[in-house]
C-alpha cells in the first residue's frame, strides 16, 4: 500500500476549529457573524474582504458587510454613484459575472482565471472600480441567497478578498475556500434565520408539519401518529395560529424557511 | 500584523480536490458514489471505510455501503449482536441520545481501552470482525424520502489493533461533512429523477411552496384561477401525487424536512 498524501495536523484543526465554533455574534446589517470574518482574514491574507448582496437582474448591490485588515467588521452603505458604475461595467467584466452566465456558484475564482495582468487592467471594471481603490488581486466565492418567499432570480451572495499590487492569491487560498464553503453558506443561513426568528412550535406540532411537508395526507398523519384525524385538524388550527398563516403549504413554508429555497 | 497560521498547500489542495471532482460513478443502491469512498478511505488510512442508512428504531440497516467489501462469514449473527449492544453502546448510540449530529466521534471519547474491551459491543461485534478503533460521522438528517423516527446516516471508519485515529483525521472530516453531504444528496437525486416539469409549472409550484393560495397565484402570474387550477392538475399528473404539498415534496426533494 503506497503512503497517501496527509493533511497537515495544525492548519487543518485550525480550519476544523473555525467550522465548528459556536458564534453567538450577529451582524448590525445582515451577513456573516463578524468573528467568523476576522477568522477568516487570519486563515487569507488580503487588504479588505467583503460580503455583498449581488441583484444582478435588477443590478443593485443589495447588502455590503466590510472587514478591513486590523478593522471591525462595518456594514457599509453602497455609494450610489459607485455602484452604478459598477453595474455598468458588471457584464462585460467576466469573473464578475461568470456565476450569472454559467449557473457555477461553486467555483471560486481569481481574476487570473480569466484575465492576464494586461487584458484585466485595460477592462473598465479595473480602471473605474478596482484602481481607484487601490485593489489588484481578487479572490471570489459564490453562495446561494437565504430562501425567500419570492422566487430571485440574478441574486446571489458574494464573499470578495482583495489585494493590492504584488503577488497574487495563492492556489492554498482557493482550496481552503472551497473546502470552507458550504460551512460559509450554513454561517450565513444560520445568521439569517437568527435574525429572522420563526415562532416556536412544540416538538408534536413539529413532527406533524414534517409529515405534512412529506406531502402526507390529514388520514395518513392521523395513522403515523396514532391519533384521530380529529386531533390532526385541532392540532393544524393550533399550528395555524401559532404561525400566522391560513394553510398547509403556508405553515411548512413559515415553519422550516430555510427547507424553502427551491 | 500577526502572521496567519499557513496550512500546508498541498494537503488542502488534495482534500479541495476530493471534493470538487465530478464523481459520474454511481453506487448499485442508496449511498456514495463508489470512487468518492475509496477516496476517503485512502485519505483517512483504514482497514475498512462503512456508509450506511441506520434505523434505531427498526433496528435495521436500511442501505449499506463498504470498502472493501466484507463477506466475513456469520455476519447476520454479529449484525443481531450489534443491535443488541446497541443503547448500551455510548459512542454507538451517542447520536440518537444526544440529537447531536455534527459531532465526529471516536471510541476513546467515551472509553479507555479497558473500559471498551469489556463492553459486549466490542466483545460480540467489533473484536469478531478484528475491529479496535472507529471514527463516526452522522450527515444531517436524510431526504423526505429515506426520512423517519430513529434513521441516521453514517460513515464509519474501521481500523484493527494499533494506532487509533488521529485528530487530524477528526478534524479533516469535520471539514467534509457538508461536502459529503451534498454528494450524498446528490447520489440520491440521480438515482431518483424528478419528473420534469416545464419552467411554468415550476413557477407556479415555487409559489405553491411559499404558501401563496391559487388566487394569490393568479394574481401573480397574471392569469385566471381557472388556469392555476388546470395547471396544478396537470402538475399532479405528471408527479403521479393528488394534493399540492405532496406536489411541492416530489418536485422538490431537497427539502429536507
Amino acid at each position: 500500500m503506497n503512503t497517501p498524501v496527509r493533511a497537515s495536523d495544525r492548519d487543518l484543526h485550525a480550519l476544523a476549529a473555525i467550522v465548528s465554533q459556536d458564534r453567538p455574534d450577529l451582524p448590525d446589517g445582515g451577513g456573516l457573524p463578524p468573528s467568523l470574518l476576522a477568522d477568516l482574514m487570519g486563515q487569507i491574507r488580503c487588504d479588505v474582504m467583503s460580503f455583498e448582496g449581488f441583484d444582478s437582474g435588477r443590478r443593485e448591490t443589495w447588502s455590503r458587510q466590510v472587514m478591513r485588515c486590523r478593522g471591525d467588521a462595518v456594514a457599509v452603505d453602497v455609494a450610489e454613484d459607485e455602484d452604478h458604475v459598477h453595474w455598468q461595467h458588471y457584464w462585460h467584466c467576466q469573473p464578475c459575472s461568470y456565476p450569472d452566465r454559467t449557473g457555477d456558484l461553486r467555483s471560486v475564482l481569481k481574476i487570473a482565471d480569466f484575465y492576464s495582468a494586461r487584458q484585466w487592467h485595460s477592462t473598465g471594471m479595473y480602471s473605474d472600480i478596482y484602481r481607484p481603490d487601490g485593489y489588484e488581486h481578487e479572490l471570489m466565492l459564490t453562495l446561494p441567497t437565504a430562501p425567500s418567499p419570492v422566487p430571485s432570480p440574478g441574486r446571489t451572495m458574494r464573499v470578495f478578498f482583495l489585494r493590492g499590487p504584488g503577488p497574487d492569491f495563492p492556489e492554498r487560498d482557493r482550496a481552503l475556500l472551497t473546502l470552507l464553503r458550504p460551512h460559509l453558506h450554513q454561517a450565513y443561513l444560520e445568521a439569517e434565520r437568527r435574525r429572522h426568528p420563526v415562532p416556536r412550535l412544540t416538538p408534536r406540532q413539529n413532527d406533524l408539519l414534517r409529515l405534512l411537508a412529506a406531502g402526507h395526507t390529514n388520514t395518513q398523519i392521523a395513522r403515523r401518529l396514532g391519533i384521530s384525524e380529529g386531533t390532526v385538524r385541532t392540532h393544524l388550527e393550533h399550528i395555524y395560529e401559532r404561525l400566522g398563516v391560513s394553510s398547509r403549504t403556508a405553515a411548512v413554508t413559515r415553519a422550516f424557511p430555510h427547507l424553502a429555497g427551491v | 500584523m500577526r502572521a496567519p497560521l499557513t496550512t500546508n498547500e498541498r494537503d488542502l489542495r488534495t482534500l479541495a480536490g476530493i471534493v470538487s471532482e465530478d464523481r459520474l460513478d454511481l453506487p448499485d443502491s442508496e449511498g456514495l458514489p463508489p470512487s468518492l469512498l475509496a477516496d476517503l478511505k485512502d485519505q483517512i488510512r483504514c482497514d475498512e471505510a462503512f456508509f450506511v442508512g441506520m434505523d434505531s428504531a427498526q433496528q435495521t440497516a436500511w442501505f449499506e455501503q463498504e470498502v472493501p467489501v466484507n463477506d466475513a462469514p456469520g455476519r447476520d449473527d454479529l449484525d443481531r449482536a450489534h443491535w443488541q449492544q446497541y443503547w448500551a453502546c455510548k459512542p454507538c448510540s451517542y447520536p440518537d441520545r444526544t440529537g447531536d449530529l455534527r459531532s465526529v466521534l471516536k471510541i476513546a471519547d467515551f472509553y479507555s481501552a479497558r473500559q471498551w474491551h469489556s463492553t459486549g459491543m466490542f466483545s460480540d461485534h467489533y473484536r469478531p470482525y478484528g475491529i479496535e478503533h472507529e471514527l463516526q460521522l452522522c450527515l444531517p438528517r436524510p431526504p423526505m424520502r429515506a426520512h423517519g423516527t430513529g434513521r441516521t446516516v453514517r460513515l464509519y471508519f474501521f481500523r484493527g489493533p494499533g494506532l487509533d485515529f488521529s485528530e487530524c483525521d477528526r478534524a479533516v472530516l469535520t471539514l467534509l461533512r457538508p461536502h459529503l453531504y451534498q454528494a450524498y444528496l446528490e447520489a440520491e437525486r440521480r438515482r431518483h429523477p424528478v419528473p420534469r416539469l416545464t419552467p411554468r409549472q415550476k413557477d407556479l409550484l415555487r409559489l405553491v411552496a411559499a404558501g401563496h393560495t391559487n388566487t394569490q397565484i393568479a394574481r401573480r402570474l397574471g392569469i385566471t384561477e381557472g388556469t392555476v387550477r388546470t395547471h396544478l392538475e396537470n402538475i399532479y399528473e405528471r408527479l403521479h401525487v393528488s394534493s399540492r404539498t405532496a406536489a411541492v415534496a416530489r418536485a422538490f426533494p431537497d427539502r429536507v424536512a
